[in-house]
C-alpha cells in the first residue's frame, strides 16, 4: 500500500507549523504544488498583522467567505477598531471575527491540509502556530429528486442524493431521536470518503453493530466511487449471484429498515445507501407495501414471488415441456405451439436463447443510449424482434410471449439487484433445461435453494424467516399483515 | 479449487457424453389423437392411428374451416400392436407419440376375440396414458377415424366431449382393466357408431352430416364382447352406479281406478343426481341383492292435468316415477342376468365386502355361474327438486280459468 501514499503526505508528516507566517505559507505552497484549485489570500490587518486564507477553489462557498470574513476584516482593519492578534486572544477571533459559526483548530500540516482537501476554509495569521479552519463549505449540489429506481405511487418522493450530510440529514429528519447514531469513518487513502454507520442504538444489536464497523474498518482500497465497492468488501459471500446487502435510494426505506434493527451505511457522493443485514424477502419488498392497505399490499407481494418463478423459469419450461415432456402441455395448447414452431429451423433451446438474449441486449442498449435514439431503439426491437422475427418464421410467436411474458417479470422486482441476479441465472436454468429437460431445472433449482439456504447476512441467514422458519416473520413476508394486528407497539388508544 | 474443477469436469462430461437423449423437438413429432384396433387376417391386428396434421391445424383456425382435414389415418397390419407401430414408424418421416391419445376403440371382430393384447400395449407403453376412454364399435372401428369432424378440429376429440358428457356408463383403458382383473366385476365399454345427424329418416342421401352417437354399451365376459346393450338400458345401468349426469326419465300416467282424462298423460323428469346403494343378503344358497336407487330430478313436462301445487299430485308423479326407475333397474339387472350372464355392476365385489368368508369359500371361483342365479329387489326413492317455472299444466281446463 506504501506507493498508493500521495507524495503530499511526504510533506506533511511530522510538519509542526511555525508561528513564522511566510514559513507556513512556503510550505503549504510546497504541498499543494501544482495544484491549480488551491487559492491563498493574503491580507493585512492594521498593516502590521497579515494572515493569509486558504481553501480550494469550487469547494468553498465563496459569498460566505466574501461577506462573513473577508468583510469583517476589512472593515475592522479600516476602523482601526481591532487588536493584534495573539494566542492569547485566540477566541476573539472565534467570537468576533467570523460569522462561520462552526470553528476549529488545526495542530499541524497533516489536519490542516486534510480540513482543506475536504472543503474548509483554513485561516493563517502571522505569529500563530494553529491554523484555524472555518466551515464555508458549499459546493454545487443536485436538488433533492425522486429516486429513479425506486418510485413509488404512494410515499414520499425524496431520494438521497450524492451530498452525504444531506443524505444524513434526511434520515435524521424522519429519526428525531437521540437513539439515532451516526457514526463518521474516512476511508479510501486517495478518496477519503466519508461513510457515516447508522443504527438506532436500543433496537440494533449490539453484535451486529460491531460486526459492521469491524468490516467497514477493516476496508483497504484507494477510492471508493459507489456503493458497490463497499458491498463487495463487505459482503459474506461476494462470488454469490445474490446480492446480501440491501441497496437503497430511499431514506424512507433506510429508516424503515433501521427500525427493524438494521445497520445502514451512507457514502457520500452516491445516492445509494447500503442496509445491511439483506435477507432475500427484504430485497422483494418495497416501502411502498407499507403504505397501502394491507390487503392490496399481501396481493402484490404473491404477484412478485409469482414474478421471482416466472423469471427464472418461464424461458427453461418452456424449453423443457417442448423438447422433452410434450404429455404435459395440454392437447390443444400443444397443436397452437407445434404449428407456430413448425416453420422455425432452430431447436427450442437455440430460439429461447436467440430472443433471451437478444431482449438483454435490448435492454442493455435502452439504458446506455442517450434518451432521443432510445425511441428508434425500441420501435426497432419491437419490430424486429416482436413482428419480423415472428412472420420470417425464425421465432414462434408462444415464444415471443414467453420471452416477453419473462421480461415484465423481472421489471416487477422491487430491487434491481436482485432482478438483475434472477437475469442472469435464467441462463443456467435454460442450459439445464435444453440437456435435462425438467429434471435439469429441478436438479438445478435445488442447486440454487441449497445456496440461497447457505447464504447469510452479517450472521443473519438470508432466507428468514423462513428457513429457519419463524411464524411471526411470515406475517411480513409472504403477506403484508395489518398493522393493527402485527406490531404491539402500534395501536389505537381508545378513548 | 482442485476439487470444485474436478466436479465441474465431472458434470461437463457426463452432459456431452449422455447427450440429451430424450429430446425430441416439437417439429419431429406426429400426435396421435385416436387410436383404433381392429382384427384383420391370419389373426393379425390392424393398428390404425389419427395423427395430427399440424401444418393444416394453423389453416383451419384462421380460415374457420377448410376442406382438407387436420388429421391423417395411417394403419398398418402387424402380430402385435407394437408390431404394427413399428411398421408404421417405418412409413413416417416423424416421431409418433401417443401421450396426447384421446380414445381407442376396438372394433367388433377384434373385441369377441379377446382385447387383452390390446389392453396389454397400452398399459405397459410408457407415453400411453390410463385415462385414455376404451371404446367398440360394430363394425371396422377404423371407418371412425376417417370421418370428418363437425365441431372439433380432429373427430376424436367429439368422441372424447361426448364420453365426458356421461350420458353413458363409460369405460377408460385404466377401469377396464381393474374390471378385467377384479373378481367379481366384469368390464363394459361405451358403443359408439357414427350415426346420421339428422334423424333416422327415409330420405336419406350419402352427403347428410354424420356425427358420433353413444348408441349404447358393450358387455364383456373377461376381455371378450358378448353383446351389445341398448341405450335405455345403458343409462340404468348409470343409475344403478350412481352416476346420473343429465338424463331424462318420461313416464305414462294412466289412473287405473278412474280413467278420467284429468290424470292421463305424460311427464318427463329430467334427473340430476342418482345415489344407489346395494345390500347383498346370504341366506344359506341363496343370495340376494336389494338395490335402493335414490334419484334427484326435476319436472320439466307436463302433459297431464296434475296441479302441481298440489302435494297428492306430486305424490303420485313421483309414485309413478319411482316404479318406473324400479321397473327399468330390474329388468337391465334381469337382461344382464339371463341374456349376458355377466356381472357389469359388480355384484360381486359388494359381496366379497360384505361377506369376505363366503365369498372366498364358496363364489369366488364360480361367480359366472352364480351371478344369474342371484335375486334382485328394487326400490326406488325419486325426489321432486322443482316442477320448472310454471305450476299448472298447460292441458289445464278453461273453464278454471274463468273462475
Amino acid at each position: 500500500m506504501a506507493p498508493n501514499l500521495p507524495p503530499a503526505d511526504t510533506y506533511t508528516h511530522n510538519y509542526t507549523l511555525s508561528r513564522d507566517l511566510n514559513e507556513n505559507l512556503q510550505q503549504f505552497l510546497a504541498i499543494f504544488d501544482k495544484c491549480a484549485d488551491i487559492q491563498y489570500r493574503p491580507f493585512e490587518i492594521n498593516v502590521e498583522q497579515k494572515g493569509s486564507l486558504i481553501y480550494l477553489s469550487g469547494m468553498v462557498d465563496t459569498k460566505s467567505i466574501d461577506l462573513d470574513i473577508m468583510r469583517q476584516f476589512m472593515e475592522s482593519s479600516i476602523t482601526g477598531d481591532f487588536v493584534k492578534l495573539t494566542d492569547d486572544i485566540k477566541h476573539t477571533i472565534q467570537s468576533k471575527l467570523s460569522f462561520i459559526s462552526q470553528v476549529s483548530w488545526a495542530n499541524d500540516f497533516q489536519e490542516a491540509v486534510g480540513y482543506i482537501l475536504s472543503g474548509d476554509l483554513a485561516l493563517l495569521m502571522d505569529g500563530w502556530n494553529q491554523v484555524l479552519i472555518m466551515n464555508a463549505k458549499g459546493w454545487e449540489k443536485r436538488a433533492i429528486e425522486e429516486p429513479a429506481t425506486e418510485a413509488v405511487i404512494r410515499g414520499p418522493r425524496e431520494g438521497f442524493q450524492e451530498d452525504l450530510s444531506t443524505n444524513i440529514s434526511l434520515v435524521r429528519r424522519r429519526l428525531k431521536t437521540v437513539q439515532l447514531k451516526m457514526e463518521m469513518v474516512v476511508l479510501g487513502q486517495l478518496s477519503n470518503t466519508n461513510i457515516a454507520i447508522t443504527y438506532l442504538e436500543g433496537v440494533a444489536k449490539d453484535d451486529l453493530i460491531a460486526e459492521v464497523k469491524k468490516r467497514v474498518g477493516s476496508i483497504r482500497i484507494n477510492a471508493i466511487l459507489e456503493s458497490g465497492y463497499i458491498e463487495e468488501l463487505i459482503e459474506d459471500n461476494s462470488l454469490s449471484p445474490f446480492p446480501q446487502v440491501v441497496i437503497t435510494e430511499r431514506p424512507d426505506r433506510v429508516v424503515g429498515n433501521l427500525l427493524e434493527g438494521k445497520v445502514g451505511i451512507l457514502i457520500d457522493n452516491t445516492p445509494f445507501a447500503i442496509i445491511v443485514p439483506g435477507t432475500f424477502f427484504q430485497l422483494l419488498q418495497s416501502p411502498e407495501d407499507y403504505y397501502q392497505r394491507y390487503l392490496v399490499s399481501t396481493f402484490i407481494r404473491f404477484l412478485r414471488l409469482l414474478a421471482v418463478a416466472s423469471s427464472l423459469l418461464l424461458p427453461s419450461l418452456y424449453i423443457a415441456l417442448t423438447t422433452y415432456h410434450h404429455e404435459m402441455i395440454p392437447t390443444m395448447l400443444l397443436v397452437s405451439i407445434a404449428s407456430s414452431r413448425e416453420t422455425v429451423p432452430f431447436p427450442a433451446f437455440v430460439e429461447a436463447l436467440l430472443m433471451e438474449v437478444s431482449f438483454e441486449g435490448l435492454r442493455e442498449a435502452g439504458v446506455r443510449l442517450p434518451r432521443p435514439v432510445g425511441q428508434a431503439v425500441s420501435i426497432v426491437g419491437a419490430l424486429v424482434i416482436g413482428q419480423a422475427a415472428v412472420a420470417a418464421g425464425i421465432v414462434s410467436s408462444p415464444l415471443v410471449i414467453i420471452v416477453s411474458m419473462t421480461g415484465i417479470a423481472s421489471f416487477i422486482f422491487p430491487s434491481f439487484q436482485l432482478g438483475l441476479s434472477f437475469r442472469l441465472l435464467r441462463f443456467p436454468m435454460m442450459i439445464a433445461a435444453a440437456t435435462l429437460g425438467l429434471y435439469g431445472i429441478l436438479m438445478l433449482l435445488l442447486m440454487l435453494l441449497l445456496h440461497m439456504l447457505n447464504l447469510q447476512s452479517f450472521g443473519h441467514p438470508y432466507m428468514a424467516p423462513l428457513a429457519p422458519l419463524r411464524f411471526r416473520g411470515i406475517k411480513d413476508v409472504i403477506v403484508r399483515a395489518n398493522r393493527l394486528r402485527r406490531f404491539k407497539n402500534s395501536s389505537r388508544t381508545s378513548e | 479449487m482442485r476439487k470444485t474443477l474436478i466436479l465441474i469436469l465431472t458434470l461437463l462430461i457426463s452432459i456431452s457424453l449422455s447427450g440429451c437423449w430424450s429430446r425430441v423437438e416439437l417439429n419431429d413429432v406426429a400426435i396421435v389423437t385416436g387410436t383404433a384396433i381392429d382384427l384383420a387376417e391370419d389373426d393379425k391386428l390392424q393398428l390404425s392411428l389419427q395423427i395430427l396434421k399440424v401444418k393444416m391445424t394453423k389453416g383451419i383456425s384462421e380460415k374457420g374451416g377448410a376442406s382438407d382435414s387436420a388429421t391423417l389415418v395411417v394403419s398398418e397390419t402387424g402380430e402385435t400392436i407394437l408390431d404394427a407401430y413399428h411398421l408404421l414408424q417405418k412409413k413416417l418421416s416423424r416421431v409418433v407419440i401417443f401421450s396426447h391419445n384421446r380414445v381407442v376403440i376396438v372394433g367388433d371382430k377384434f373385441a369377441r376375440s379377446g382385447i387383452t393384447p390390446a389392453l396389454e400395449f397400452f398399459s405397459r407403453h410408457r407415453e400411453a396414458r390410463g385415462s385414455n376412454f376404451l371404446l367398440t364399435t360394430q363394425g371396422k372401428a377404423k371407418d371412425l377415424l376417417m370421418t370428418p369432424p363437425n365441431f372439433e378440429i380432429f373427430t376424436v376429440e367429439e368422441i372424447r366431449e361426448e364420453e365426458k358428457a356421461l350420458l353413458m356408463e363409460s369405460a377408460t383403458v385404466r377401469d377396464f382393466i381393474f374390471r378385467l382383473l377384479e373378481q367379481g366385476i366384469e368390464p363394459l365399454s361405451t358403443q359408439v357408431q357414427v350415426v346420421p345427424l339428422n334423424g333416422l329418416d327415409s330420405s336419406q342421401s350419402q352427403n347428410d352430416p354424420s356425427g358420433f352417437g353413444m348408441v349404447g354399451v358393450g358387455i364383456f365376459n373377461n376381455d371378450k364382447l358378448i353383446g351389445w346393450m341398448k341405450r335405455r338400458d345403458a343409462e340404468t345401468l348409470l343409475w344403478i352406479k350412481g352416476k346420473v349426469k343429465n338424463t331424462a326419465i318420461t313416464v305414462t300416467m294412466p289412473d287405473e281406478k278412474a280413467p278420467n282424462e284429468r290424470i292421463s298423460g305424460k311427464i318427463s323428469a329430467q334427473l340430476y343426481k342418482a345415489k344407489t346403494n346395494i345390500k347383498p343378503k346370504i341366506q344359506g344358497d341363496n343370495i340376494s341383492f336389494e338395490i335402493n336407487v335414490h334419484i334427484t330430478g326435476e319436472i320439466f313436462e307436463n302433459s297431464t292435468k296434475l296441479n302441481f301445487t298440489e302435494v297428492q299430485s306430486l305424490n303420485k308423479v313421483q309414485h309413478a316415477l319411482e316404479q318406473e326407475i324400479e321397473k327399468r333397474v330390474t329388468s337391465t339387472v334381469e337382461k344382464l342376468k339371463k341374456q349376458y350372464k355377466s356381472d357389469v355392476i359388480g355384484l360381486g365385489i359388494l359381496l366379497h365386502r360384505a361377506n369376505k368368508k363366503v365369498w372366498n369359500e364358496k363364489y369366488s371361483k364360480q361367480w359366472q355361474e352364480e351371478f344369474p342365479k342371484v335375486a334382485i329387489q328394487t326400490k326406488a326413492h325419486f325426489k321432486i327438486v322443482g316442477t320448472g317455472r310454471v305450476n299448472d299444466s298447460m292441458f289445464w281446463d278453461e273453464k278454471k280459468l274463468d273462475k
